[in-house]
């Protein structure tokens, strides 16, 4: 039987207390997944493009969840880029924000967001959001192919 | 001897006499038929001259009555004339105007020959006269003043002898404007020209009116667009005051929460306490905050109103919205004739239905399954008012205006969930759409919550 592997999640979120919130009730969850964490835009471009502080290198993540409201380069701008680039667009971005407000959604779907996320309020919430995105992202859907 | 000469003579004699005798006899008789004959004449004539006299009465009679008609109809015309606000004038030419004629020709004859025969008092003041029988007679050309714009000869010609409704001004010395709005009609028989009737209408005050207007709707361009920016002004606080205000609450119930799970064992009774109570006090003000954004809600995110189907809103709570609450109760919903359509904001509409219903769901009598009634009847004032009804717990009467406030809760939150904004929701969204809401209760036997919406919307935007 084939050993399943573990999922990469990269997420880009400045805020401390909710990376670690997010951290958490991912460690709950059923499916091993390597969470990968970056605090700004820009670390999560050096990310994705292996440079900086990642020139030795950092794995192709499978999801990219993103928070919209950061200092420096934005969500949207973080989104928009990875979006324009060849290599990197094939990556499913899901948002997941403090904010509700419709222009930040549509913005966001615009951008070619895979999906929009509200943060719940409780511990709980989160960990039911978290379960939910594993179950519809690496359970339902068919994962891109490790070498793309 | 000769005396048959003697007779003979008187033979003779009484021969002519006789003769004579039978002449005027005959004459007479001749003169009998004759004076007969006259007599049957003059009958005849007599006859026809009554006859004749029959007719001129007769013909009086009716002379009579067309002058009494005329009379009438003139006495109206009359009336209609002094009666008029609006100048009107007849004029006629004193002698017809040739139609097909060049142009300046027939200018030229309107100027000579053009004399007002009738006009009202109206017209009169126009031309600083006080009765109308003061311009009898005159030309136009008599009374106007340079700079006087209205419709000129050629202008007439060149309209078919026909202007409608034209509007016109005149100024006087001070500089003040006059406007009028002038028509005038030629008679023209046979080709020609020959008399015209005006109607001069002073609408300066209309023209007043109409400038107010335009005035009044600038203002209110800019009261609406001051309103919707501080409309904005009150969505962008209440959004950032939820939103900014949930950050740092999450922290405090997430890490409250995981806290609470690390430390299950390691604390004392009194400590786990005081942790649950703050973590509870946490969640308790999101959902504050929450209640109070869709509170502020009501007003600031308004949606344009449209005819809604209230059995369609509660079909759709039944199916959605309120499908577990009516399975967990035991609940049902009654409706027992279809529900009056109303003007308003569809999910608003859902809103309120949604709290009333639920609420009448929630509050029921210990193990009596809750029953809930809805029902419309139009009113007077083109509003409808709907009746929600239930079996519940009710309300006492000192209480009957309080529920209405925010957060107002009558039961602790251990007996009955909710934070008690759910009523005062409810009264801003009835107010939204100019109506009431009130309760008939008793405690022990249910209540009904009544409120009132627009029927129809009127046919202007919104």
């Amino acid at each position: 039987m084939a050993k399943l592997e573990p999922l990469t999640i990269l997420l880009v979120e400045d805020d401390l207390a909710d990376q670690k919130l997010i951290k958490i009730s991912l460690r709950r969850q059923k499916v091993a997944n390597d969470l990968c964490i970056v605090s700004s835009g820009e670390e999560g471009m050096d990310f994705l493009h292996r440079r900086g502080d990642y020139k030795s290198g950092a794995p192709r993540p499978d999801l990219i969840l993103l928070d919209l409201n950061m200092p420096g380069m934005g969500g949207k701008e973080f989104l928009r880029r990875v979006k324009n680039d060849e290599h990197l667009k094939k990556i499913p971005v899901v948002i997941l924000t403090t904010s509700d407000a419709e222009r930040d959604i549509v913005d966001s779907y615009k951008l070619q967001a895979s999906g929009y996320v509200s943060k719940p309020v409780t511990l709980a919430g989160f960990e039911e959001v978290m379960e939910k995105i594993e179950e519809y992202w690496f359970v339902l859907c068919k994962r891109l192919p490790k070498e793309c | 001897m000769r005396v048959t000469g003697a007779r003979d003579e008187v033979g003779q004699l009484s021969r002519v006499f006789d003769d004579m005798t039978a002449n005027l006899k005959k004459s007479r008789e001749e003169l009998e038929e004759y004076s007969k004959g006259l007599e049957r004449m003059v009958g005849e004539r007599a006859a026809e001259l009554a006859r004749a006299n029959e007719q001129l009465q007769q013909n009086i009679i009716e002379r009579k009555k067309a002058e009494e008609e005329l009379k009438k109809v003139t006495a109206r015309h009359h009336r209609l004339m002094d009666g008029s606000i609006d100048g009107v004038w007849f004029s006629v030419f004193e002698e017809s105007i040739d139609i097909t004629l060049p142009e300046a020709e027939i200018v030229r004859l309107m100027g000579e020959r053009e004399i007002i025969v009738e006009a009202n008092d109206a017209v009169a003041k126009m031309y600083g006269f006080d009765e109308g029988r003061q311009l009898v007679g005159k030309r136009w050309t008599e009374l106007q003043y340079p700079g006087d714009n209205l419709p000129s000869s050629l202008e007439l010609v060149r309209s078919h002898y026909k202007i409608d409704r034209s509007v016109r001004t005149e100024k006087d010395s001070m500089g003040n404007i006059t406007y009028y709005e002038e028509t005038e009609v030629g008679n023209i028989v046979d080709n020609k020209l020959v008399s015209f009737f005006g109607l001069t209408r002073d609408i300066t005050e209309r023209k007043k009116a109409e400038e107010e207007r335009e005035t009044l709707f600038e203002e209110l361009q800019v009261v609406n667009s001051k309103l919707g920016q501080s409309n904005k002004e009150l969505q962008d606080f209440a959004y950032v005051a939820s939103h900014d205000l949930q950050e740092p609450l999450r922290k405090i119930t997430s890490f409250g929460t995981l806290l609470q799970d690390s430390l299950e064992g390691k604390l004392d009774e009194d400590q786990q306490e005081n942790l649950g109570f703050m973590v509870d006090g946490g969640k308790r003000m999101q959902t504050m905050i929450d209640d109070l954004l869709t509170y502020s809600r009501v007003t600031t995110r308004v949606r344009s109103f449209q005819q809604v189907d209230l059995n369609e809103v509660i079909e759709d709570l039944k199916s959605v919205e309120l499908a577990t609450l009516l399975d967990e109760t035991g609940g049902c919903i009654h409706i027992p004739e279809p529900l009056l359509s109303v003007w308003g904001d569809s999910s608003q509409m859902h809103q309120l239905l949604q709290n009333l219903v639920g609420n009448g769901l929630k509050f029921q009598r210990e193990k009596i399954p809750p029953e809930i009634t809805v029902q419309t009847h139009q009113t007077g004032d083109n509003m409808v008012r709907v009746e929600v009804q239930d079996n519940g717990i009710g309300i006492a009467e000192e209480y009957h205006e309080q529920v209405f406030t925010m957060f107002k809760r009558l039961h602790s939150r251990e007996r009955y969930k909710g934070t008690g904004i759910g009523l005062a929701v409810c009264k801003k969204i009835v107010e939204r759409h100019t109506g009431d809401i009130g309760i008939k209760s008793t405690p022990g036997e249910g209540s009904t919550f009544w409120f009132t919406l627009p029927r129809e919307g009127r046919s202007r935007k919104n």
